[in-house]
């Protein structure tokens, strides 16, 4: 079919969502700024310049320098060096809190859209999870497991699985209306074949976009955990646990509290930034105008 | 010769409302029943009930006999195994009624596997083949294709295919071609026609386009409001209708013989399911309409050979007029 094969090329074509997705600003600058942040966390062992955790008396409250760029904290240590682990840490924590909220939320979105009868009971829970504020909620939870880096997770994930429900939910609303289910179910299709196969790819676009605001939620609250001291454990240093160490010398050495704060920023800036841009391209009618 | 399907006081409500009220017919095994009437008045209703598709909150009462057993009774579990398999419908929407994230091919394999239990391999050969048999050209190449590279005829053709599948004794089609465009719409019937001849199955066929009607049915059952007002042979509806509803049916089609200023219409609209009138729901649009009309509503009673109507203009009803 050489015809059709000249003709496919000759015809117009609607660019991939990914080149058009590149094509957004946004996206591109959201993509660099988080990049920029995954790769200094991938490579933290061979950038940082001195031990995050190496103790240094001699050089205690240090003044940013030529040898430690960033200044020191009460022990010594290098900031600079810290937030560069601790980018790693609260990376890890956003990712295991983004995939475990999008596989619960998605199962239970998925089961509360699909079946009726259970969508009163899952969602009236998930509500009710929500009732509290994520924040206190996850302190609450992290307080009681005990300080980890894996119960700052599991806590995070409790507080946010609700958001992504929802919004699966809705999602599975709409598309268990459509008429390929329809067609399915003619062709003796059952229901959890219905539900895996046909509705739940066709709802997750939502969920990514979701995703990556729900990263940018778990980074900001694993700092807040770890600044009132329920976050992985000292000294492994996470973002939060940085700015915390800094907390009592605010005025005589701001920088040790001001960078890693800087950081969390450019990182949760990103992939805000990230998401919209995600949104706009994959949800067309989402579409914010640019002002 | 048995019927292969018979529908008994089939009723469908919503609520208070019924959809579908009292519908009684029968197919014959490789026979074609068209379904005819307009929006609204039912027929889609129908054939969702015989699949036992119909949407919740509906109630489906009555009894849809196939092949001896009664599906309204049957296990969910054995309706599945029913449904694509000796049963299978075409619906009519053939642009959204594919799964857009996966291949065609996928999705005639599906229905293959669960109902032959065919390996992955087999079934994708033989979704060559369907396609192949549903006159898509280069059908090899067109199995890996997903659903938006292909134009809407193709996607129907697709439908049929998957349909096709189990080789299905009964083949429901809802409005199968009202999607699609004049040529497209006569190369599909063309497929059906033949498909059905060489399958040796029955055909369901619904629609509100008379034109379809006649060029491929061999017996019609006419729509109004809920009921069947008319059942006939194809040529004898078309020749003599009984029913003053398929009198305005047929009426209301353009003809290429005549120039006509303006198309000729029945007047009024269907009541809609809270507004149905006492008695005859046909008679506040009817020219005949007597008092009779409005007290009771006339049953389906024969009215000639293999045919029956439900009008009181018809021997039998004289005597209360």
């Amino acid at each position: 079919m050489a015809g059709e094969a000249a003709l496919a090329e000759a015809l117009p074509r609607r660019p991939s969502a990914l080149s058009r997705a590149l094509g957004h600003r946004g996206v591109l600058i959201g993509l660099v700024l988080f990049g920029a942040v995954v790769l200094v966390a991938l490579l933290a062992d061979w950038i940082a310049p001195h031990d995050p955790v190496r103790n240094n008396f001699r050089y205690r409250l240090g003044v940013p320098n030529e040898v430690f760029w960033l200044g020191t904290d009460r022990f010594g240590r290098d900031i600079l060096s810290r937030i560069i682990h601790g980018t790693r840490v609260s990376l890890r924590i956003g990712l295991m809190v983004v995939a475990a909220t999008g596989v619960f939320g998605a199962l239970i979105g998925a089961v509360a859209g699909y079946f009726r009868s259970l969508d009163g009971p899952l969602m009236r829970l998930m509500d009710g999870l929500m009732a509290f504020p994520a924040i206190l909620l996850a302190i609450s939870l992290a307080a009681a497991l005990g300080p980890s880096e894996i119960n700052a997770a599991i806590a995070l994930t409790v507080a946010y699985t609700p958001r992504t429900a929802r919004v699966v939910r809705a999602s599975v609303l709409v598309v268990r209306e459509l008429d390929y289910v329809e067609a399915a179910r003619a062709l003796g299709a059952g229901d959890a074949h219905i539900l895996f196969r046909h509705v739940l790819p066709n709802a997750l676009t939502p969920l990514v976009v979701q995703s990556t605001y729900i990263f940018a939620l778990a980074i900001l609250a694993e700092a807040v955990l770890s600044f009132i001291g329920v976050g992985p454990p000292p000294p492994t240093p996470s973002l939060g646990g940085v700015i915390a160490d800094g907390r009592d010398y605010m005025l005589e050495a701001p920088w040790i509290s001001l960078f890693p704060g800087l950081a969390i920023a450019v990182t949760v800036f990103g992939l805000n930034l990230l998401g919209d841009g995600l949104r706009d391209v994959l949800d067309p009618r989402m579409k914010v105008e640019p002002r | 010769m048995t019927a292969l399907l018979t529908v008994e006081s089939l009723t469908v409500r919503f609520g208070r409302f019924a959809v579908v009220e009292d519908v009684a017919f029968s197919v014959a095994p490789g026979e074609v029943l068209a379904l005819v009437g307009e929006s609204g008045s039912g027929k889609s209703m129908t054939a969702l009930a015989l699949m036992r598709l119909v949407p919740p909150p509906g109630v489906v009462s009555g009894r849809v006999l196939f092949e001896g057993t009664d599906l309204l009774t049957l296990p969910e579990r054995r309706m599945r195994a029913i449904r694509g398999g000796a049963m299978a419908m075409v619906f009519q929407e053939p642009m959204t009624s594919l799964n857009p994230v996966f291949t065609v091919g996928r999705q005639i394999a599906e229905a293959l596997s669960w109902h032959r239990g065919l390996s992955a391999r087999a079934a994708r050969a033989e979704a060559v083949r369907l396609l192949s048999l549903v006159e898509i050209p280069n059908a090899a190449a067109r199995v890996s294709q997903y659903p938006h590279e292909l134009s809407g005829g193709m996607r129907q053709r697709v439908m049929i295919a998957m349909a096709l599948a189990c080789s299905p004794r009964l083949l429901i089609a809802d409005e199968p071609t009202t999607a699609l465009d004049a040529t497209v719409q006569a190369q599909l019937l063309d497929l059906l026609r033949r498909l059905r001849a060489e399958l040796g199955m029955a055909v369901i066929l619904i629609t509100h386009d008379l034109g379809v009607v006649s060029d491929f049915a061999d017996r019609v059952a006419v729509m109004y409001a809920a009921r069947i007002v008319e059942t006939a042979p194809a040529e004898a509806l078309f020749a003599a209708p009984a029913h003053p509803y398929t009198e305005g049916l047929l009426a209301s089609l353009p003809r290429l013989s005549e120039t006509v200023e303006r198309l000729v219409a029945i007047p009024g609209q269907v009541p809609p399911p809270f507004a149905m009138p006492p008695g005859c729901r046909f008679a506040p649009r009817c020219a005949h309409a007597k008092a009779p009309c409005a007290a009771a509503a006339p049953p389906l009673l024969p009215v000639g050979e293999g045919r029956a109507a439900a009008c009181i203009r018809h021997a039998g009803y004289m005597v209360a007029a």
